[in-house]
């Protein structure tokens, strides 16, 4: 079970907000799953890493990427000049 | 392709397919596109004929089609429009298939149900009480319904051959790496594959054929590698095929899909092919091992949707507060699980314990499948537990976890897959998976159309 600090540690790196959500549950819920995963201690394992590898590599070649007016288009705040607006970082 | 559909005029086919659609009572579609799917008809029925002409096609909403919303099934992409087209959408439609719609899903591929659908539940046109499995929920939906003979979907852990299960339709998940997965909503990618469903086998493996293939916008689509052996056997005659006893033997299965894997395997016999017992891995180790790795894939792939540059976002005065905000406001409570339990196997103290173990657990499975095939063709197996639950009827994430239990193994060792419907236990369609070695989907389909036809 995950005790309810190391719930609000994970939830600040994952950046989500627990504000308004039965943490109790949560962590219930989270229990059980973790109780799924304790066949990991049980199950046959190998090093990782001698598998070959599956990616090809491709010519080096410059190809189009999508035009900026289009990739700003689905952003929920732009500038003028064409960047992402978001709120102020530093105090 | 067995005869195209409608004389292999597109507007007919189209037509027929909005008939058949109705006002979608099974919310199989997030979006209908009537008027493109009707221009685009026309102008093809102009034009010279294609193979795929007269094919209507259902995309799963986390495949982008440019100009049409992608939600991928959040709150989140709700107003979500990409201005491109996924490579396997765009294959399909260069030979000449018309898009009908973008079809409902479990949030961001993350479910077993399709009730984790940030736009309402999908149910399953064979029994409207049921759910239509997931995640690719409404594209089975819609092939079901009768109202399109092909379907994209995704395949993680089992959402193709899931919902197909359940649906009772013919669905593939491909190879890791066959089919490109350029414009596809990234859940897990070391796991994620786009596939297609139908109602046969032929028409699902001419979709895949036409996808299939390396392409320059995404580096883990390759061709099937020189020295892999014939691309399929010519004849059923002697094809070895090796029956999972195990999984076919396990607590819990229904007493009818434990019928349909030894059916399967006398009409299987009875062509001509070479039926043995094989031993597969134990499922429970790779469900342990995928409910780490898929969700800390997740935790990363996720990190994008941060109210900057997609969909909607939360206000608030600081930077920090704006993610957290958006983030918890867009996800649904599955995915925020899932992200949360990403994050947690990912972090400082945890990491070897479970991320480090689970990649290693993984290695032994692919290893293990990749052994038992190299002394048979084919394996046969069940796909999912039982026929479709009820809707509502799993509450706990656990229990729809575990409608997964045959198909994660063949996704953690990234092995073609086809779901094959065979008949009908309580009313409700059943059937059995076929696994082969990587870039064998060939050699699956000799074997899924003697089942599909009921005999030799």
């Amino acid at each position: 079970m995950i005790d309810e600090a190391t719930l609000r540690h994970v939830a600040r790196l994952a950046r989500i907000d627990l504000a308004g959500l039965d943490l109790e549950q949560l962590r219930g819920e989270l229990g059980r799953v973790l109780d799924l995963l304790a066949a990991l201690d049980r199950a046959d394992r190998l090093d990782v890493g001698s598998e070959e590898a599956t990616m090809a590599l491709r010519p080096d070649v410059v190809i189009p990427s999508a035009p900026l007016s289009e990739l700003l288009a689905a952003a929920p705040a732009v500038s003028e000049d064409g960047a992402f607006l978001v709120p102020k970082v530093l105090p | 392709m067995s005869g195209a559909p409608h004389g292999g005029s597109a507007l007919a086919a189209v037509e027929a397919a909005l008939s058949a659609l109705g006002d979608d009572p099974c919310h199989a579609f997030l979006e209908v596109d009537h008027d493109g799917a009707r221009r685009r008809a026309t102008a093809l029925d102009a034009g010279p004929a294609l193979p795929l002409r007269g094919h209507v096609l259902a995309v799963k909403d986390n495949l982008a089609v440019a100009g049409l919303r992608c939600t991928a099934g959040s709150r989140l992409l709700a107003d979500y429009v990409p201005g491109h087209t996924a490579t396997a959408v765009e294959r399909l439609v260069a030979q000449g298939a018309v898009i009908l719609g973008k079809t409902n899903l479990d949030e961001f591929g993350m479910g077993s149900s399709t009730e984790a659908s940030a736009f309402g539940p999908t149910l399953n046109p064979r029994a409207l009480d049921r759910i239509p499995g997931g995640s690719s929920g409404g594209s089975a939906a819609a092939v079901a319904a009768g109202v399109c003979r092909l379907a994209l979907g995704s395949d993680t852990g089992g959402s193709i051959r899931q919902p197909a299960a359940y649906c009772g339709v013919v669905g593939l998940k491909p190879t890791w790496g066959a089919v490109s997965r350029f414009g596809l909503v990234a859940y897990a990618s070391s796991l994620d594959t786009v596939g297609p469903m139908a109602p046969t086998v032929a028409e699902a493996m001419a979709a895949f054929r036409a996808m299939r293939g390396p392409d320059p916008r995404d580096a883990t689509a390759r061709e099937r590698p020189l020295g892999s052996g014939p691309s399929a056997p010519a004849s059923i005659k002697g094809l070895r095929v090796g029956v999972a006893e195990g999984w076919a033997a396990a607590a819990g299965l229904h007493p009818g899909v434990r019928e349909a894997v030894a059916r399967a395997a006398d009409r299987l016999a009875s062509a001509g092919a070479d039926v043995r017992a094989v031993a597969l891995p134990e499922p429970d180790a790779a469900l342990a091992a995928y409910y780490v790795l898929a969700p800390a894939e997740a935790s990363s792939n996720l990190a994008r949707y941060d109210g900057v540059r997609y969909g909607a976002r939360v206000p608030a005065p600081d930077l920090l507060g704006m993610y957290e905000r958006t983030r918890s406001a867009g996800f649904g409570p599955e995915v925020r699980r899932r992200v949360l339990l990403g994050t947690f196997t990912l972090s400082a103290g945890y990491k070897d314990a479970y991320y480090g173990r689970a990649q290693g657990v993984r290695a032994a499975v692919r290893a293990a499948f990749l052994q038992c095939l190299a002394g048979v063709d084919v394996v046969l197996a069940p796909t999912v537990p039982g026929p479709a639950p009820r809707l509502g009827e799993l509450t706990d994430p656990v229990q729809l976890y575990l409608l997964d239990v045959f198909t994660i193994g063949p996704s953690l060792a990234g092995l073609p897959a086809l779901h094959v419907p065979t008949g009908a236990a309580d009313g409700l369609p059943v059937g059995v998976q076929l696994l082969g070695a990587p870039f064998a989907e060939e050699t699956l389909a000799l074997a899924g159309e003697i089942l599909e036809r009921g005999g030799p």
